[in-house]
């Protein structure tokens, strides 16, 4: 583990993505606040999937490049990336008959030997990992049969097993209730608290964005549109032109601001 | 539970248990019926030219350890293709493996002389197999990767479109064409001989060791595409090694032995039941039940129906389908 000072800094250097004979980012430059959580929020197809996807390196650039410390992505092994970088996606599906300690043990892939051999270091930041996220009595049910608040956990153990500084998170909290929603994004703050981590997740709830991320990122037809604190970045002038629906927004006595759609 | 060798431990004593006694019967049955003590004695005896060892030696011996090649081959192919399609109907031979090597050998039988017919049989059906994979999986390429969905559909109907050529091409052709290519195509262990004997422990040797070291990444390949590739897995490297293992160890079996099919689908399947989804167990356990699957029916087929000797490409198919049928619908 690297000091919290020299922690590693990800940014995209005028990146272009896309799909064969789309494009959807264009020329975008933006370096991930380091030791922050940040949150992507915009319109469906804005481009936030996309973005997230490239910065893991599982779309290469169109053009431009993605920095990591400095040095292209690409040019790195994918081990070595994993050790620092890490994104869980969207829909992850847990192999049938998998135990939740299976799982979070996929995170140590990357610090293992080709063999994949296990070391007792493995199995006490497996251990911690589950620990971690509530899930030590769990560890060896099956992931199918968990709840949905709790698969999403075990997903969130084998990141922290992982043991990447940047996490990249890409909408961890579809399918979920208001009640675990809110249970995973107090989990994912704490990794930022406790554990120091550089997060970034692309969110839907614009008023779970303003509570959980330090600062918000607007993205809108592929271009980073405002970046900054929630209530400077979410104002109604900003979500009409966004969104293209009206809403007002009240600032809580927490500073955080609430948004209210009225449509 | 994990790394290393220990994780497949609870799958040797199932190993053990079934290939041990499939393998001694393959020595003990035959034109006569051996006693175990008789086999025993001939391989322990300071004797070198008992009648007994002779027949082990040139016959019996080389007859098992080639049923017990292909069929570990075929299985380790169905377990690695399973895996890397994610889909456990995936057997080698719905890549068109089969079709392409009967396509290939039915040209040969054609315009080659019997002679150099014999000769060239196994390279040419062995490029014929690997020539219908590779067309399959280029044809499979859909917006810059191989989709797994697309690659079965593709292998099933270019394989029935090339085995429809091939019964074409046989049927248009002098009889005994056509009788030798039944022959050479059904699944018939008995044109096993020392060459190829070594040349099926030479794929095995490789394929094995490599298939058991890619297994960590296949089990996690299982997350998907992107989860695998952010715990730092080379997703492309490993499913094209899968692949590549999977094709040449059943090309190999298809033009050594013909076309026994489905061992690769019921062996990983009947091994899965047992040790469950873990790829490093399962291509240990599946190796072994194909094994013993092969062995078995080539044992039945050139022992239980008199003079004439039954292909185990049709034991299998015939004992191994309905179990496998048994299995899906009652489990």
């Amino acid at each position: 583990m690297k000091a919290s000072s020299a922690l590693p800094h990800l940014e995209a250097d005028s990146l272009s993505l896309g799909y064969p004979g789309r494009n959807v980012i264009d020329a975008l430059s933006f370096a991930i606040p380091v030791g922050k959580v940040t949150a992507l929020v915009g319109p469906n197809a804005c481009g936030k999937s996309t973005l997230l996807r490239g910065l893991a390196r599982l779309l290469p650039p169109q053009h431009g490049a993605v920095l990591l410390e400095g040095q292209n992505l690409l040019a790195q092994s994918t081990r070595s990336v994993a050790r620092r970088l890490c994104l869980l996606p969207q829909h992850g599906e847990a192999p049938e008959g998998i135990t939740a300690r299976e799982l979070a043990e996929f995170g140590r892939h990357p610090h293992r030997n080709w063999l994949g051999t296990a070391t007792p270091k493995d199995d006490q930041v497996v251990a911690e990992a589950l620990a971690d996220v509530g899930l030590s009595a769990q560890a060896d049910s099956l992931v199918e049969e968990l709840s949905g608040g709790q698969k999403q956990r075990v997903w969130l153990a084998m990141v922290l097993a992982q043991q990447a500084e940047i996490l990249l998170l890409d909408e961890p909290t579809t399918f979920l209730d208001p009640a675990h929603q809110f249970e995973v994004l107090k989990l994912i703050r704490e990794l930022n608290t406790k554990h120091g981590r550089t997060i970034v997740m692309v969110l839907h709830d614009l008023n779970l964005a303003a509570r959980f991320a330090d600062s918000v990122v607007l993205m809108k037809d592929g271009a980073l549109l405002a970046h900054g604190p929630a209530a400077e970045v979410l104002t109604p002038a900003a979500i009409q032109l966004v969104y293209g629906i009206r809403a007002e927004v009240r600032i809580e006595d927490d500073g955080v601001p609430l948004i209210i759609f009225r449509g | 539970m994990h790394g290393g060798f220990h994780e497949s431990a609870h799958a040797l004593p199932v190993c053990r248990d079934l290939s041990v006694p499939g393998c001694v019967l393959g020595l003990l049955a035959g034109s006569y019926w051996l006693s175990p003590h008789r086999l025993w004695l001939a391989l322990t005896s300071s004797e070198t030219q008992s009648a007994d060892l002779r027949l082990l030696s040139t016959f019996r011996l080389p007859r098992v350890a080639g049923a017990v090649l292909v069929g570990a081959l075929l299985s380790l192919s169905g377990c690695l293709l399973q895996g890397v399609t994610r889909n456990v109907l995936a057997d080698p031979g719905l890549l068109g493996l089969h079709s392409g090597a009967h396509l290939a050998l039915v040209i040969l039988l054609v315009f080659a002389n019997p002679v150099a017919a014999g000769y060239l049989r196994v390279p040419v059906a062995f490029s014929g197999a690997v020539a219908t994979a590779a067309l399959v999986f280029a044809a499979s390429r859909h917006r810059g990767s191989t989709s797994r969905d697309l690659l079965l559909i593709v292998g099933m109907a270019l394989g029935a479109a090339l085995h429809a050529v091939g019964l074409l091409v046989a049927f248009s052709a002098p009889s005994e064409v056509l009788a030798r290519a039944m022959v050479w195509t059904t699944g018939n262990l008995s044109g096993i001989g020392g060459r190829e004997l070594s040349l099926l422990g030479l794929v095995f040797v490789f394929v094995a060791p490599v298939a058991w070291g890619i297994g960590k990444q296949l089990d996690i390949l299982a997350i998907g595409k992107d989860g695998a590739s952010s715990v730092g897995v080379s997703v492309n490297r490993v499913r094209l090694l899968a692949m590549a293992l999977g094709v040449l160890g059943a090309a190999v079996c298809v033009a050594v032995g013909g076309a026994i099919a489905s061992v690769g689908l019921i062996a990983p399947n009947l091994a899965r039941r047992l040790v469950g989804p873990r790829s490093r167990p399962l291509l240990l356990l599946s190796a072994c039940c194909g094994a013993t699957l092969v062995v078995l029916a080539d044992t039945i087929g050139r022992t239980a129906f008199g003079m004439l000797e039954l292909p185990a490409g049709i034991l299998v198919a015939a004992v191994g389908t309905p179990y496998f049928l048994w299995l899906l619908v009652i489990r």
